[in-house]
């Protein structure tokens, strides 16, 4: 759990994680009847998408430089900015 | 009749003819808001002056004999999970308690060009996890059907709305049913499209292979009435279809003899209530009276649904999520020494219970070996689902089902149990998974709460979906309106 938690950048409390642990058993004992499914064909992978994800055979926008948001539009919700840019603390110790 | 509880439809023949204003629309409107709200609460955010600038250039280009758009002068109101420039956008969590985009979504612009009003957000689950509307940061929306019950969820505030009057219809987002089962919560019309029917720029991702933008509204009519104006190929969404557009209310009225109806056995078990049974059973016999052909069918792995949603959806929300680390937008956490700390106390403080508990189940399906043994693996069922609709929808037209299994349940019950919900989604998520249309319609009440009837189509088959719903409806009456 704390393995977990730490991928998915989380804490939580004691009384969380007890929470936590019974709907992650209860949850993987759920699903566990997916086990009994025969896949035998690999090609059941699927898409919702129409055609495929090829670029090739979807029309994608053409790759032009457009104008955008300005830099002030795009700093207006920034929860901390400096000199125009985010602000953060140390990065490189 | 108060003009509030006139449908789309009636309010755009009364402007078209200046019968009556679009100001005065709005003001009946925003009357009956100030009445009610106080005990629906479907709204985060209410934008009346706005609202009344529109309201005015409408009525004056009605004045100059100029054309107006479709929508014109129409009072609507939006999920608050769809991005409008300039205004407020929570997805109903502390995260984005003081968010305001600085672009708005294009099924929103498509609105504002055909001259609709917009009256306000509408309240929702957190980031559009949930099925009763109460895991928002914000408020408890009520059922206005009866305010000790919920609205259902995710699209809650939207239902609600439409419902007791304070708007004509309504945006929601559906991942595995939040458009559908508020909707048959409420007693109004809602629509999934498919997939890929509608753009889905500026709306928040909850997981990008399953949710889809559509309306809510009071009848069928004004669904197809919607979904006319928000359809539509979008370069800014790179899984929008480039199908040519539909026109939704040309074939609306033709009548359903002949199609053909399949009825799985698998969404009528032993979790199904039997008011909603009976209520059902009526429904089909409505359908064979009109010229329909309805015979029982299967779909075999429909009891794999709620698990392969349960994988995917979580795994996409736990990626769709990362993006939340209080740098670009969004809250901060207060303390914290370094980065590492910043991220992880922004997310801890700023997401709800529910959307942890989706992360980290999310992130466990990926991480790993669980990638292969239970994300491809779900996907590969997910393909056999899909499969299961292709297969019947060869021979048959539409497929009917219940939307629910129960009515409205009392508000508090959801919160408690988070597995045990997952069964009220039941009949809803196979419509997501498959990617195919899917609307709820009212069709029947017990105890005087709402029933909804499901009927999925084939891949953008909406036509067919709306067609079979219209005879429906036209033929009962089951479009009341609650007495708040």
């Amino acid at each position: 759990m704390d393995n977990i938690a730490n991928l998915a950048k989380l804490n939580f409390s004691k009384d969380e994680k007890e929470e936590l642990q019974i709907y992650i058993e209860n949850l993987l004992d759920y699903v566990e009847v997916l086990k009994e499914v025969d896949i035998y064909e690999e090609d059941t992978y699927i898409t919702v998408l129409e055609g495929s994800f090829n670029a090739e055979t979807r029309n994608l926008r053409d790759d032009n430089i457009e104008d955008s948001f300005s830099r002030e539009a795009i700093l207006k919700n920034a929860p901390s900015k400096k000199d125009g840019f985010f602000s953060v603390p140390n990065v490189l110790a | 009749m108060e003009l509030y509880n006139l449908t789309m439809y009636q309010i755009k023949e009364k402007l078209e003819k200046k019968e009556i204003k679009a100001v005065e629309v709005l003001e009946s409107t925003l009357k009956r808001i100030d009445s009610v709200e106080d005990k629906v609460q479907s709204y985060i955010t209410l934008t009346r002056d706005i609202a009344l600038e529109k309201a005015k250039e409408v009525d004056k280009k009605i004045q100059n004999n100029e054309p107006i758009g479709l929508l014109g002068g129409i009072p609507m109101a939006i999920k608050d999970n769809i991005c409008t420039e300039g205004i407020l956008t929570t997805c109903g969590s502390k995260m984005l308690e003081d968010f305001v985009p600085p672009y708005s979504a294009t099924v929103y612009e498509k609105l504002l060009i055909e001259d609709s009003i917009m009256l306000g957000k509408t309240n929702m689950d957190e980031f559009a996890m949930g099925s009763s509307t109460e895991s928002s940061f914000y408020k408890k929306t009520k059922n206005p059907w009866n305010t000790d019950r919920v609205p259902g969820g995710s699209s809650g505030g939207s239902a609600a709305a439409v419902s007791a009057g304070e708007a004509f219809f309504a945006l929601g987002s559906d991942t595995g049913g939040s458009i559908r089962q508020p909707g048959a919560f409420c007693g109004v019309v809602g629509l999934k499209p498919t997939y890929g029917l509608v753009s889905r720029y500026g709306l928040v991702a909850m997981a990008n292979s399953l949710d889809q933008i559509g309306p809510i509204t009071k009848d069928v009519t004004d669904c197809a009435l919607v979904l006319n104006t928000i359809a539509g190929h979008d370069f800014k969404d790179g899984t929008s279809s480039e199908r040519n557009k539909v026109d939704y209310l040309k074939t609306l009225n033709e009548g359903i003899q002949g199609l053909k109806i399949g009825i799985p056995k698998e969404y009528f078990d032993e979790d199904l209530s039997e008011p909603v049974r009976n209520t059902l059973l009526e429904a089909i016999e409505v359908f064979k009276n009109l010229g329909a052909v309805c015979e029982e069918v299967s779909l075999p792995h429909t009891k794999y649904a709620m698990a392969v949603y349960y994988i995917i959806a979580q795994s996409e929300i736990s990626l769709g999520l990362a993006r939340f680390d209080g740098i670009k937008y969004g809250y901060r956490a207060l303390n914290y020494k370094n980065i590492e700390e910043l991220i992880t106390a922004t997310r801890s403080e700023g997401f709800g219970d529910e959307v942890k508990r989706r992360i980290m189940m999310g992130t466990y399906w990926l991480s790993g070996s669980n990638h292969e043994n239970y994300y491809r693996r779900a996907n590969k069922i997910r393909g056999l689902i899909q499969q299961d609709f292709n297969n019947l929808f060869s021979k048959y037209d539409i497929i009917l089902t219940p939307t629910t299994t129960t009515t409205a349940f009392d508000l508090g019950v959801d919160q408690k149990a988070p597995l045990k919900k997952g069964k009220l989604d039941g009949y809803t998520v196979s419509a997501n998974l498959a990617g195919i249309p899917a609307i709820s319609i009212p069709c029947g009440f017990y105890d005087g709460l709402p029933i909804g009837m499901q009927l999925m189509g084939n891949m953008f088959n909406e036509e067919a979906l709306l067609r079979a719903a219209r005879a429906f409806e036209k033929s009962t009456n089951f479009n009341d309106r609650p007495k708040l």
